[in-house]
């Protein structure tokens, strides 16, 4: 999926926030593994599972 | 051939004007979404009713486009183009209304447009038009609306400044991507960005735009994974359309818009101007008009008769909307209301300053009416009556001019706070001289009340 516009991360959070009920659904999914890894050592790995299934390590900064 | 200027962002398709023709190519992928959106109801739909500009897919392909696009269209040529900072607010705001209602509409048939600029909307006269038929594309699995961002900074923002009394039009005409929602959380007052609706488009937005600004993560894949899907996006666009749909802007009144009472003028005087506005006019047929400080269009009407299309042209932001929803009440389509002061046209501006051509470089008049004009211009603009006369040659069309003679009460108005040098070199000798040196004066009319004149120029050579 590629668009000629530059959507940034912060712009599609808060059109997912102004989609409604499912919106936020979808954003407690997305931080979900992150928030809930504060407390839980299993959700902290599946957070960095997630992120490097989807962002190859040499492409981070 | 040479694409149209701004139309190259989006590398699937390209505008090429070719003589009277509008064509838009198309690559294949492009193509794939324009025949999947001919095939939906809510486009022929569109189409029928004016809100999408008429358009087909044509075999006779200029030679010079031949064989390196997939596909190309036609549209109906809009008369004339305007752009977003030379709208008022009702302008803004009913084509945001039109860029949602197709959003969401799409959304229906499964696509969707893949930006939201105001510069893909032309007004017909009062009627807002979509012209890109390349921004409606298929939507894949969990796609968002990667126009949002670009609708909350081109329609939304600037709507919600005026809904508080701070014009757009000079920000949009300075900053072609619009107004971001840090600068306009920054400009809002407390109570309008702190409501809950607005709250999350502005202030929140906002933050996550610096929150995230150097986020290298695939964003739409996660999403994606986490279930985003085309119920969302038109949960969203259904509350931009509230939020829209409430916006009000409305102004205690300015110096102009009760001039519609023309307490200044005698029933025998306006009168005697149309018959002589209407005469003038009927010498030929006009393929457009350009009314100069129009007002309530009194006189773009008077003309209609003899014209293809009418551009009223005013600086006074609410007489312009006011004459924006009179004209929209009435479905006109041959007079297009623009704001713009005369005394500071809309230059060229964008991309190499071609994106966005200047006003002079979009309409081209064959007949320019400047009624009640002159003396603004040479008065309280300080304009010299020779560059007044200038400007209207710039034209090189018919010419139809009001002067105020010096005793004018309106003209004495006027003065009143002006040094003498001003108002001495205001004389209706000096103006005689500035226009016959470069028009021939076809009719010469004093009005009943003697104190103003009105000429019908012919440019000469």
């Amino acid at each position: 999926m590629i668009a000629y516009l530059d959507a940034s991360t912060g712009s599609m959070l808060v059109a997912a926030i102004a989609g409604g009920f499912a919106g936020l659904a979808v954003l407690f999914k997305f931080f979900g593994h992150k928030i809930l890894g504060v407390f839980s050592p299993k959700h902290r790995a599946a957070a960095r599972a997630a992120k490097e299934e989807l962002v190859p390590a040499d492409e981070e900064q | 051939m040479q694409p149209a200027p701004g139309s190259w962002r989006d590398p699937s398709s390209r505008v090429f004007i070719d003589g009277d023709r509008v064509l838009r190519v198309l690559d294949t992928e492009a193509l794939a979404d324009f025949q999947a959106l001919v095939a939906t109801k809510f486009f022929q739909d569109a189409v029928a009713d004016g809100r999408i500009v008429a358009t087909k897919l044509i075999d006779d392909v200029p030679s010079e486009l031949a064989g390196t696009w997939a596909g190309v269209l036609e549209h109906e040529r809009i008369p004339v183009i305007t752009f977003p900072f030379e709208w008022t607010f009702s302008m803004l705001r009913d084509s945001a209304l039109l860029q949602l209602d197709l959003t969401e509409a799409a959304l229906a048939d499964g696509l969707i447009t893949k930006d939201a600029t105001p510069y893909n909307i032309q007004f017909v006269g009062s009627r807002p038009t979509f012209i890109d038929l390349g921004s409606f594309e298929r939507i894949a699995p969990g796609q968002p609306w990667f126009g949002y961002r670009q609708f909350c900074e081109q329609f939304l923002n600037p709507l919600l400044l005026q809904s508080r009394g701070i014009p757009y039009q000079p920000w949009l005409r300075g900053e072609l991507r619009g107004i971001t929602p840090a600068q306009c959380r920054a400009a809002l007052p407390f109570r309008t960005r702190n409501r809950p609706s607005v709250f999350v488009h502005v202030g929140l937005h906002a933050w996550a735009e610096r929150r995230f600004a150097n986020s290298t993560g695939d964003t739409t894949g996660e999403l994606r994974a986490a279930g985003f899907n085309p119920a969302i996006v038109r949960g969203q666009v259904r509350r931009l359309r509230k939020i829209v749909q409430r916006l009000k802007w409305e102004p205690r009144g300015s110096t102009w818009s009760n001039y519609t009472e023309r307490g200044h003028y005698t029933d025998a005087d306006l009168d005697a101007k149309e018959t002589f506005v209407r005469t003038a006019a009927a010498r030929q047929r006009r393929r457009q008009v350009l009314d100069i400080g129009a007002n309530d269009g009194r006189f773009s009407d008077a003309v209609l008769e003899h014209a293809d299309s009418v551009v009223a042209l005013d600086a006074d932001p609410l007489v312009v909307d006011h004459l924006y929803r009179s004209l929209r009440e009435r479905h006109d389509e041959r007079i297009v209301p623009v704001c713009m002061d005369i005394a500071s046209m809309s230059v060229p501006a964008g991309w190499r300053g071609q994106e966005r051509p200047g006003f002079t470089d979009r309409v081209k008049p064959d007949l320019v009416l400047a009624l009640a004009v002159v003396h603004h211009l040479a008065v309280t603009d300080s304009v010299p009556l020779d560059e007044v006369a200038a400007m209207l040659r710039d034209f090189g069309s018919d010419v139809v001019v009001e002067f105020p003679t010096p005793d004018d009460q309106m003209v004495r108005r006027l003065a009143r706070m002006k040094k003498a040098g001003v108002v001495d070199r205001y004389t209706l000798d000096v103006f005689e001289a500035a226009i016959e040196s470069r028009f021939e004066v076809i009719e010469r009319v004093t009005l009943p009340s003697a104190t103003r004149i009105l000429f019908h120029l012919q440019p000469r050579g």
